[in-house]
C-alpha cells in the first residue's frame, strides 16, 4: 500500500446554474494574456452540446486518453512510437477553429471617430492577428441549447441512443439540459504526463496537482491531443503549453481555487482524498464496466488505522490526514456514493467527481387532457392547445427516473462509462434525499414513505441530514477543506535540504564551491 | 558548356603538342602550326608569379596606380578569393591568347571599358610580364588541379522533380489519417462573410 494524498474535487451538477462566473474568475486571473486568449482552463458547457473545443469527447477525432490493447493500456494517439512518428506534425491536433478565434471590438472607434454622417461602429478584431474578422465562433455558442441542430444534436454522448430517443430529447416540450463545468481533472493516470516527449509535465507529489514545467516544455503539444478532456492548451505567443494549475498558489496559502471561491451556485467542493498509488496501473487496465468500481476502491478510508500508518510512512502530515478525514469529497464520493468521474472510459482516473443532475431527470412529461378545464372557460378565453404536463409529483417513488425526459443512457455515457445501473444509483439516492426533505419541510408525503425511500437508497436519516447539510447549507469551510501546504516537506521531494537543517540563521542553498567561493 | 569543351580541346592540343615535342624532333616543327595559340613559353620564375599574383589581387600596387585586376576579373587560383564578376573569368586566358596575346592586351587593351579604366594609367612592362606569368601559372594549375563541375544538364532537374513527387507521395501516405479540417468547418462554411 503506497498511500498518497490528492486534492480532489466534487462538482454538484444539480446546483450549477450556468452563470460562467467560475470561467470569468479563472480567465481574469490566469488566461488574460497574449497567446492565452482562447484558453478557458475552466469552462461551463451545456449538455447536450458539443462543448469546448467542439466534440472534445469524440476520441475518434482527437485520439486522446488511453485505450486497452490486449491486456495493457497504451495512449491512443501518443506514446513512444506513435509520438516519435508524429513528433513534428501531430495528426490529431485541435486547431484554433476547433476552439474559436478570440476577438475583441474596436471600442475606441465609438468615441474617437471624427464627426460624420454615419454612426460609428466597433468592428470585431481578431486577438490573434489584430485584423478585423468575421466572428465565426465564440467560447459558448452552444450555451443553453443555442444552435441545437449543429451542437446539441452532435453531442458524442448521444451515440448509443436510438434515433427515436434522440428525437424525443429534442422535442420542444421535452427539451431539457444541464450544465457541465469542467476544469483539469488532475487525474491519477494522466495521459498528458505520459505523452510529453520532454518530460515537462508532472503530478505534484504532495497534492497531486498536474503541472507543466514552463522551463522544460518544448512545445511538442503531444499533451494537447493526449488529454482526452482537452484541458491542456498551447500558448502560441509563449511557445509553451499551459493548463489549469488548480490555483496552487492559492491552495498553498489556504485559499480555495478562484473558480471554486467565486462559484455562485456553491456547487464546488474541494478536499483531500487518500489513494493507493500501487494500484493505479492495475485499476486503469481493468475492463470498462469495472473501471469506476476499481477507481472508487482505490480511494482509501482516512479513518482506517492501516491506511493512516501507511500514509505516515509516506511522510503525509497529520494535518493533511486530518483534512482527509473531514474532506467533503470523500463523503460525496465514498461515504454517500453520490459522485462519479466524468468519462471513466478514457482511463485517466480523473479526480474530479460529478454529482449527476437530478433536475432534468426528476420531472416527467405526461400527456393530459385539458378538456374539463377548458369547459369552464368562456369561448373567448385563451386556452392551451397542447396537452403536455410537466409533472414533478412523487406519486411513484422511482417511476420518474425511468420515465425521465432525459434518457439515462445519455447520462450513463457521460458519467458511468455507459452503465445505466451505475448512474441510476446516485440519481435514486438524490431522489430519496429530496423525498425525505419534502416530508420534513412540505409535509405532503407520509413519514413512512420518506423513510422507505431512504431505506431503498441505503441511507439512514442521519446520513440524509448530513447530505442535506453539505448540499444546501454548507459554509465556506465545509465546502473547502484545504490542508496546509507543507512546502517545507514538499521541497524535499525535489532537493536535499539536510545541509541547512539544524543550522542557525540564514543558510545557503548551494555550497561554497557552487557559489564560486 | 562551350567554354569547357573549348578548354578540353585546348588541353588536348597542348598535351598533343607536348607529347609531340617529346616523341620526335620531327614533330617539333609541326606542332606550333597544329595548335591555334602559340606553344607555352618558358616557365616563369616563382618571383614573377608572386608579383603577378599580388598585382592581380591588389596586394601590390601598379606603378601608375591603375585598379587591380581583381576588381573586375576572377581567376581560379588557390590564392585568389572571390574576384569580380564584372568581366570575364581569366583562368584560361593564357591558353586562349598565349603569352604574346596577353602581353599585347595588357599593354593596350582592345576593350572600350578596359581602355577607359586604364587610360593614363598604363601598366609597366615588368608588371605585364609578372601578370602574364601569374596567369600562365593559374592556367596550368587549373588544368592540373582544378576540376570543372560535371554538367548534368536536365538530369539534375529531373532527379529533383522525381524526388519532390516521391516525397509528396510519401507524406500524403503518412498524413492520410490526419485530421483534415476543423470540426466546425461545416458550420463556418455556411456563415455569411462580410467581404
Amino acid at each position: 500500500m503506497d498511500i498518497r494524498s490528492q486534492v480532489s474535487m466534487v462538482f454538484h451538477l444539480d446546483k450549477c446554474l450556468g452563470c460562467h462566473t467560475c470561467s470569468v474568475a479563472c480567465k481574469n486571473i490566469w488566461t488574460d494574456r497574449k497567446g492565452a486568449e482562447y484558453m478557458w482552463w475552466n469552462n461551463v458547457e451545456t449538455k447536450p452540446g458539443t462543448g469546448y473545443p467542439t466534440k472534445w469527447e469524440d476520441q475518434g477525432i482527437y485520439k486522446g486518453g488511453w485505450e486497452k490493447v490486449g491486456g495493457a493500456i497504451s495512449l491512443k494517439g501518443a506514446g513512444k512510437q506513435k509520438g516519435l512518428l508524429n513528433i513534428f506534425h501531430n495528426p490529431n491536433m485541435p486547431v484554433i477553429d476547433d476552439y474559436y478565434e478570440p476577438y475583441t471590438y474596436q471600442y475606441l472607434d465609438l468615441i474617437e471617430s471624427p464627426a460624420g454622417d454615419d454612426q460609428p461602429t466597433a468592428r470585431p478584431v481578431s486577438l490573434i492577428t489584430g485584423k478585423p474578422i468575421d466572428i465565426k465562433m465564440g467560447p459558448n455558442w452552444d450555451d443553453d441549447l443555442g444552435g441545437s441542430p449543429d451542437f446539441a444534436r452532435n453531442d458524442p454522448n448521444l451515440k448509443d441512443l436510438s434515433p427515436a430517443e434522440q428525437e424525443a430529447m429534442f422535442q420542444l416540450e421535452r427539451m431539457a439540459f444541464f450544465y457541465l463545468p469542467r476544469i483539469c481533472n488532475h487525474c491519477l493516470n494522466p495521459a498528458c504526463v505520459a505523452s510529453c516527449p520532454s518530460g515537462a509535465i508532472y503530478k505534484r507529489g504532495e497534492d497531486g496537482v498536474v503541472l507543466i514545467n514552463q522551463n522544460v516544455c518544448r512545445a511538442w503539444r503531444m499533451c494537447v491531443t493526449a488529454c482526452p478532456y482537452k484541458k491542456t492548451f498551447y500558448n502560441w505567443h509563449a511557445g509553451k503549453s499551459e493548463k489549469c494549475i488548480l490555483c496552487y498558489p492559492r491552495i498553498e496559502s489556504g485559499q480555495a481555487p478562484a473558480c471554486m471561491h467565486s462559484c455562485v451556485g456553491r456547487i464546488r467542493y474541494l478536499g483531500v482524498v487518500l489513494y493507493d498509488a500501487d494500484r493505479i496501473h492495475e485499476t486503469a487496465s481493468v475492463a470498462e464496466q469495472d473501471l469506476i468500481d476499481h477507481h472508487m476502491s482505490m480511494l482509501m478510508d482516512p479513518f482506517d488505522p492501516a491506511v493512516i500508518a501507511a500514509a505516515k510512512a509516506n511522510g503525509i502530515a497529520d494535518s493533511t490526514l486530518h483534512a482527509a478525514q473531514s474532506s467533503p469529497v470523500y463523503k460525496f464520493v465514498k461515504e454517500w456514493g453520490l459522485a462519479l468521474p466524468l468519462h471513466a472510459e478514457f482511463r485517466t482516473l480523473p479526480m474530479l467527481f460529478y454529482v449527476p443532475p437530478l433536475l432534468p431527470v426528476m420531472a416527467a412529461v405526461k400527456e393530459v387532457s385539458h378538456r374539463e378545464q377548458e369547459g369552464k372557460l368562456s369561448s373567448v378565453a385563451k386556452t392551451w392547445d397542447d396537452s403536455w404536463l410537466y409533472d414533478t409529483s412523487t406519486e411513484e417513488l422511482w417511476g420518474a427516473i425511468d420515465q425521465a425526459r432525459f434518457p439515462l443512457k445519455y447520462l450513463a455515457n457521460m458519467l458511468s462509462a455507459g452503465d445505466e445501473a451505475r448512474i441510476k444509483d446516485p440519481l435514486k439516492k438524490l431522489m430519496a434525499i429530496r423525498i425525505y426533505r419534502r416530508w420534513k419541510t412540505v409535509g405532503d408525503i407520509s413519514q413512512q414513505k420518506a423513510l422507505d425511500a431512504l431505506g431503498d437508497a441505503g441511507y439512514t436519516p442521519e446520513m440524509a441530514d448530513a447530505i442535506y447539510y453539505l448540499t444546501s447549507l454548507a459554509k465556506f469551510d465545509d465546502r473547502f477543506v484545504i490542508p496546509a501546504a507543507h512546502r517545507e516537506h514538499a521541497i524535499e521531494m525535489l532537493e536535499y535540504t539536510g545541509d541547512n537543517r539544524g543550522n542557525a540563521g540564514f543558510g545557503f542553498k548551494a555550497g561554497t564551491m557552487q557559489r564560486g567561493m | 558548356m562551350i567554354n569547357r569543351n573549348f578548354a578540353i580541346l585546348q588541353h588536348l592540343v597542348v598535351v598533343l603538342a607536348l607529347s609531340g615535342l617529346m616523341a620526335s624532333p620531327a614533330a617539333h616543327a609541326q606542332a606550333p602550326q597544329a595548335a591555334a595559340p602559340p606553344a607555352p613559353a618558358a616557365a616563369p620564375t616563382p618571383a614573377e608569379i608572386k608579383l603577378g599574383q599580388d598585382l592581380f589581387d591588389g596586394r601590390a600596387r601598379f606603378a601608375n596606380k591603375a585598379a587591380s585586376c581583381k576588381a573586375c576579373h576572377h581567376v581560379h587560383h588557390d590564392a585568389i578569393v572571390g574576384g569580380g564578376s564584372l568581366s570575364t573569368d581569366v583562368t584560361q586566358s593564357f591558353s586562349r591568347m598565349g603569352k604574346d596575346g596577353l602581353t599585347a592586351i595588357l599593354g593596350n587593351a582592345p576593350f572600350p571599358v578596359m581602355q577607359a579604366a586604364y587610360a593614363g594609367k598604363e601598366l609597366a612592362p615588368d608588371e605585364i610580364q609578372a601578370l602574364v606569368a601569374f596567369l600562365q601559372h593559374a592556367d596550368q594549375q587549373s588544368q592540373t588541379s582544378m576540376r570543372q563541375p560535371l554538367d548534368v544538364g536536365l538530369k539534375m532537374f529531373g532527379a529533383g522533380a522525381a524526388g519532390v513527387a516521391g516525397l509528396m507521395g510519401f507524406f500524403t501516405l503518412i498524413g492520410r489519417r490526419r485530421k483534415q479540417q476543423s470540426v466546425n468547418q461545416e458550420i463556418y462554411d455556411r456563415q455569411i462573410k462580410s467581404e
